[in-house]
């Protein structure tokens, strides 16, 4: 089974019910710093205003621009999810920033605190055992689907196809061919600060070489230098560099 | 392992029914009940988050009372830890001298509806039972029960089987309410047309087919020349309105004025658009105008109970009053109250009058269930009476109209008992604290009233042990009263547990019964028939009220400004909304909700702000003629140029809620509380406040 | 097994003094200070025997434990009712509302700011390890202060009044506890606490005491760890079955028990007054 969540933003009222029960459940992290959150887009002129809430968690790419980025290699694809979910090994994780910096969604956070990247697992270790996500039980307006990646893309597309014929003519499905989380826009993907759909992200493209010295260096910063430089050698030495 | 009990949320009155999970003693989390009609398995974020207060190590902790005289923001209260037993005598003492020294009316019970705390008032004889509702909900309230009920408004809608839904100001939904969100987007989905009036554009606005930003305070003109468009237009649902309402021929003549040009030229919508809505609401069934509580015909603007009947005939001249998919009466049980079970001994008689004159008003005087509008100027005039002793539960002091005016009036009384979960200002201006309990440590019982189609009681477990020195809100009532010597009123016996189960037998159901409930529910839905008759004395609902005329009202919503316009030196309208995830000023200091939502912003129409050279997350200052408060600002396109908006609540003194403290302004400051004779001079039939009806000025910080 | 090499350190450790110490700390964080009280509790003898161990301790840590002690004792000693009222002022302004400190494990040591959380957790488990649980009557949780050092005090008790045989398991319990939980959060809220009054303050004295004790006990168990295996396999157990053999003694009828004789084992935890300090023998002797 192709795991994936549909993320209805047409249906979206921008309440945070899902960003609550996710830092309820995974408290782990400090205070604010937040696996979800919810973003408010206004665009237009007055009287003549759009306004659209953007759940803005990881997207769970196939090809996460976040994978390749991380130096000590903690992020992964789930086993078992078909490519459909993407987590951080959090022992590994040295709290770089480097996938902050790699996600075009702005999906991950640095937890200063603890020095570790905080970001949705799609919850994994629920949907594995067969429950679903945390967000998608909580949501009190049903905007948030889970399930098999097929059967939601096609009530997706239905969702569209209604939406279109009720005039709103820009409405469409992002992430349909590139991401495990796909959202229903009504506008265009630039509105909602999404790069457009099987986004190429060229000019992060440098970051998917972890090992490239002085800039990322300098990225990182002072406190993270150090654990940063360790880690490095330390996972050299383990794959015998 | 995980256990569920079952609760529901005491954060809204709606009371979604949830099952709290618990490893070992301690709650890991909170979901809804699937089979309670009113959340149907979904909490709102504030139900979702409401778990973490129970663990604020700020809670409130034992009784104590304040050592130090001086009272006021900044003074320290010099608070002691005390017994409960010192805390009642302490408490029954004061008031039982300050009753005997001035009368008892020197004395005001001031919290939400609640039979113990009643009964008390009535027994140390004032007749001072002050409420919030004249700053929420009276205009509504009132409005039912003189023109269609004869008792209360009702709390349900049928949005989900609504085709056409017209919105004054009614934002439910962008303020998470679970049951208005759910149906209003469900009935999106469905296909039905939404259309929605307000200055400010908001989710429920953005998921609409319309937004129509409104100048403030002129919902009423647009509403006024809908009537007649559909009573002229012969639009109205001929059957409903001749069958269950009276006064239409009057009320046709007194509205012919107001026409579609005419309220086009007062509320900044043009006539062609007021026209077109006025023909799609009356023809698109079913039809509805939802409406909860601070929406255009809240208590906001001097017209508000005007806008609040135009509600009522519109909504009954589509024939949506008590039909599916219109407003429903709640269909619940109905439980005796606390003398019909236990008939106390007869109430001492004091002819006094309230100190907000309240009960003159025939219509509506007899609920109580306002005062907070007036408190502050009854303590400070000293006028009818002088007002010595206070108690308070739950009440903040920001809650109340020009909090920092009030603040003063508290530190003329002479004692103040608060009860309280939180450490809150009005804590701080307390002479003795009782701490409650939160309702997860308490056992509990709710008949439903939003969303209640047919009668459902659900039951609330102690899910956790109390966390502290606690006791529920009905034996504080009872220790108070009883150590004034009023335990007659209260015999062993008395209280709430058996209160609730003489309630549910004289429903054919038992608290046993509701216990042993697998998923803690008791009641089977029912087939919804509509009603046939209403509560006035015509059966009907009345167009053209006789009653409201025989009292010296206008029998009709005829067309009023509201009081306050912009001026050269408050330029700008004001109106109010708050985050979903808050809920007032109780949620400050939560943990998980301040992540979410952690500042009150004044939002700005980016053209507005430009002018002022204001720029999105400056500091700026929002005065209005009384108060100014120093909020951030939030610069969006989505709302009026002349209008700008602040979130309720902030603004916290108090710095026992770290949280919370420091953070924003609370708007209430702004906001101009009545005197019990401006109240009069105003011939509102509600007795409601004027929370929106003032004009600001913006300037950055 | 052995902890530190002087023999000084076992005596401090094995000692009533030191029980005495937690139990007072445990009950000046407990509740708020009331003369009586302190009449009830500091009682001359213990003093005495309590400050003379004291002086001949040879540890680092004891002449500051002895000094913040003498001023502890001269404080209360020289208050009076005004004082009374004072010293409850404080307390609620420390210990109660929020603008002082949050004497919870669970707030020092857990990541929400909140309650019962995952340290509290903790806490609780190893006092279950050991086949206790909160006393109903005791209104703060498992990991406030004074229910941690009114854990340590009761071991102490029983520790002072054990047989040879049996020290060795309480005292590996009691340092165990204190590395787990103390040693981790009491500092840094002793150190909290005297951020909050000045240095004449009532409770800023009682918290150089239990820095004070802290350290001294930590010098006692010396720098070298206990083996946590002996605690881990064989402590509960033998703890489990001293239980059983103990006769638990109803409050009531505890009066008249000799001073020094075994302390009935708590088996319900609290932080009272009452398990602590030797109101037995203070009610025999008077």
């Amino acid at each position: 089974m192709k795991y994936a969540m549909v993320i209805d933003q047409t249906r979206c009222i921008g309440c945070s019910a899902c960003t609550v029960t996710c830092k309820g459940r995974y408290e782990e992290a400090s205070f604010g710093v937040l696996r979800t959150r919810m973003l408010e887009y206004q665009t237009g002129t007055f009287p003549n205003v759009r306004l659209a809430y953007r759940k803005q968690a990881c997207m769970h790419c196939f090809e996460p621009k976040c994978l390749p980025a991380c130096p000590v290699k903690a992020i992964f694809r789930v086993e078992g999810s078909n490519g459909g979910m993407v987590d951080i090994d959090i022992e590994t994780c040295i709290g770089c920033g480097m996938c902050v910096r790699a996600c075009p969604f702005g999906a991950p956070e640095i937890d200063d605190k603890r020095r570790k990247s905080e970001k949705c697992t799609f919850c994994d270790k629920q949907v594995l055992r067969g429950k679903t996500t945390y967000c998608a039980d909580a949501c009190p307006v049903g905007a948030i689907a889970f399930g098999e990646r097929d059967k939601l893309i096609a009530d997706a597309q239905a969702r569209v196809k209604a939406l279109k014929a009720a005039g709103r003519t820009k409405a469409a499905l992002f992430g349909k061919d590139s991401t495990g989380v796909m959202l229903i826009i009504d506008g265009d993907p630039k509105d909602f600060g999404l790069p457009t759909d099987g986004f190429d992200v060229s000019s992060l493209n440098w970051l998917a070489s972890p090992f490239s010295g002085v800039m990322i260096a300098a990225a990182i910063g002072g406190a993270g230098l150090a654990r940063y430089s360790e880690r490095v050698k330390e996972v050299e030495a383990k794959e015998g560099k | 392992m995980v256990t569920e009990k079952h609760t529901f949320c005491n954060v809204c009155s709606a009371n979604c029914a949830m099952k709290a999970q618990i490893v070992d003693g301690k709650i890991v989390a909170i979901k809804g009940n699937p089979d309670d009609q009113v959340g149907r398995g979904k909490l709102c974020v504030k139900g979702y988050s409401a778990w973490k207060m129970v663990y604020d190590p700020q809670r409130l902790k034992f009784p104590m009372k304040r050592t130090n005289p001086e009272k006021g923001p900044g003074v320290d209260p010099g608070f002691v830890k005390i017994s409960w037993e010192e805390a009642f005598k302490l408490a029954g003492d004061r008031f039982r001298e300050l009753s005997a020294k001035y009368r008892p009316e020197s004395i005001v019970v001031a919290c939400r509806p609640q039979d113990f705390a009643v009964r008390w008032a009535k027994a140390m004889g004032t007749p001072n039972l002050s409420r919030h509702h004249d700053t929420c909900y009276t205009t509504h309230d009132a409005m039912w029960r003189v023109t269609v009920s004869g008792t209360a408004r009702p709390w349900t809608h049928d949005l989900e089987n609504a085709r056409y839904i017209l919105s004054f100001g009614w934002d439910q939904p962008s303020k998470g309410k679970n049951m208005a969100a759910r149906q209003y987007v469900n009935a999106l989905a469905k296909g039905a047309k939404a259309v929605v009036v307000n200055p400010l554009l908001t989710a429920t606005g953005a998921m609409a087919n319309e937004w129509i930003p409104i100048k403030p305070g002129t919902d009423l003109a647009f509403i006024l020349a809908m009537i007649n468009i559909i009573i002229e237009e012969n639009l109205y649902d001929k059957d409903y309105v001749e069958k269950y309402t009276t006064g239409i021929e009057d009320l046709k003549k007194a509205v012919k004025s107001y026409t579609a040009e005419w309220a086009a030229g007062i509320t900044d919508v043009d006539a062609a658009t007021i026209t077109r809505i006025a023909r799609e609401f009356a023809t698109t069934k079913p039809a509805v105008i939802p409406s909860h509580k601070r929406d255009a015909g809240g208590p906001n603007y001097d017209n508000g109970w005007r806008v609040a009947y135009g509600f009522i005939i519109l909504n009954a001249l589509v024939g949506a009053i008590d039909r599916p998919g219109g407003v429903i009466f709640e269909r619940n049980m109905k439980l005796p109250n606390l003398d019909t079970v236990f008939p106390p001994p007869e109430y001492p008689k004091n002819t006094a009058g309230r100190f907000d004159g309240g009960e003159k008003n025939k219509l509506f005087g007899s609920t109580a269930k306002y005062g907070n509008v007036v408190l502050a100027d009854a303590i400070l005039s000293g006028k009818p009476y002088p007002l010595k002793g206070l108690f308070v539960r739950k009440y903040n002091v920001l809650g109340f109209p020009n909090a920092p005016r009030f603040v003063e009036a508290l530190k003329k009384l002479e004692f103040i008992a608060v009860a309280d979960i939180m450490p809150t200002e009005i804590v701080q201006m307390a002479d003795v604290v009782f701490p409650e309990p939160h309702f997860m440590e308490v056992e509990a019982m709710s008949n439903r009233t939003y969303n209640a189609h047919y009668p459902q009681v659900a039951y609330s477990a102690p899910v956790i042990e109390k966390l502290g020195d606690y006791k529920g809100f009905g034996s504080i009532v009872i220790g108070i009263a009883k150590a004034m010597g009023l335990g007659d009123y209260f015999p062993d016996g008395v209280n709430g547990i058996r209160l609730m189960d003489e309630q549910l037998k004289a429903n054919g159901y038992s608290l046993d019964q509701l216990k042993a409930s697998p998923n803690g529910l008791l009641g089977d839905p029912k087939p919804f028939t509509g009603r046939e008759e209403f509560g006035t004395e015509s059966k009907k609902i009345e167009l053209y009220s006789k009653k409201l005329q025989d009292n010296g009202f206008d029998p009709f919503p005829a067309w009023k400004e509201k009081k306050e316009k912009p001026s050269k030196d408050y330029p700008l309208y004001m109106v109010i909304t708050r985050h979903a995830a808050h809920r007032m000023s109780e949620s400050h200091n939560n943990e998980l909700v301040m992540q979410v939502a952690p500042e009150c912003p004044v939002i700005l129409n980016t053209v507005t702000a430009a002018d002022l050279g204001i720029k999105n997350g400056d500091d700026v200052w929002v005065e209005s003629k009384i108060n100014k408060i120093k909020v951030k600002a939030h610069v969006v396109p989505g709302i009026r140029p002349d209008t700008v908006c602040v979130w309720h609540g902030f603004g916290h003194w108090s710095k026992d809620l770290p949280l919370a403290y420091g953070v924003g302004g609370n708007e209430g400051d702004l906001v101009y509380d009545l005197s019990a004779k401006a109240l009069a001079d105003r011939k509102d039939p509600t007795l409601s406040g004027l929370m929106s009806d003032m004009c600001v000025k913006v300037y950055k910080a | 097994m052995s902890f530190g090499g002087s023999c000084h350190s076992m005596d401090w450790l094995t000692s009533r003094g030191r029980a005495f110490l937690y139990a007072f700390l445990s009950t000046s964080f407990r509740d708020h200070f009331t003369l009586e009280k302190m009449q009830r509790i500091m009682n001359a003898e213990d003093l005495a025997i309590l400050t003379s161990h004291l002086a001949r301790l040879d540890l680092p840590e004891a002449p500051r434990v002895s000094t913040a002690l003498a001023a502890v004792t001269a404080a209360w000693q020289k208050a009076d009712a005004y004082q009374e009222l004072e010293l409850q002022k404080a307390y609620a302004r420390l210990f109660l509302l929020p603008g002082g400190v949050h004497p919870y494990e669970s707030i020092y040591l857990g990541n929400q700011n909140l309650l019962m959380d995952k340290p509290w957790e903790k806490v609780r488990q190893f006092y279950r390890n050991l086949g206790l649980e909160k006393d109903t009557a005791e209104l703060h949780p498992e990991d406030h202060i004074a229910v941690e050092l009114g854990f340590m005090s009761s071991l102490a008790y029983m520790t002072a009044a054990a047989g040879k045989g049996s020290r060795q398991d309480l005292l590996a319990i009691q340092c165990e506890f204190l590395i787990a939980h103390l040693n981790r959060w009491a500092y840094q809220l002793a150190c909290d606490i005297r951020g909050k009054c000045c240095g004449e303050d009532f409770y800023w004295l009682v918290s150089e005491l239990l820095d004070g004790l802290l350290t001294l006990d930590n010098q006692a168990f010396g720098e070298e760890k206990p083996q946590e295996s002996n605690q881990k396999k064989t402590g509960r157990e033998k703890f489990g079955q001293e239980k059983v053999k103990q006769e638990v003694v109803p409050k009531g009828r505890s009066r008249g028990r000799r001073r020094g004789s075994s302390q009935p084992l708590p088996g319900r935890l609290s932080a009272k007054d009452d398990h602590h300090a030797p109101a037995a023998g203070t009610a025999e002797r008077t």
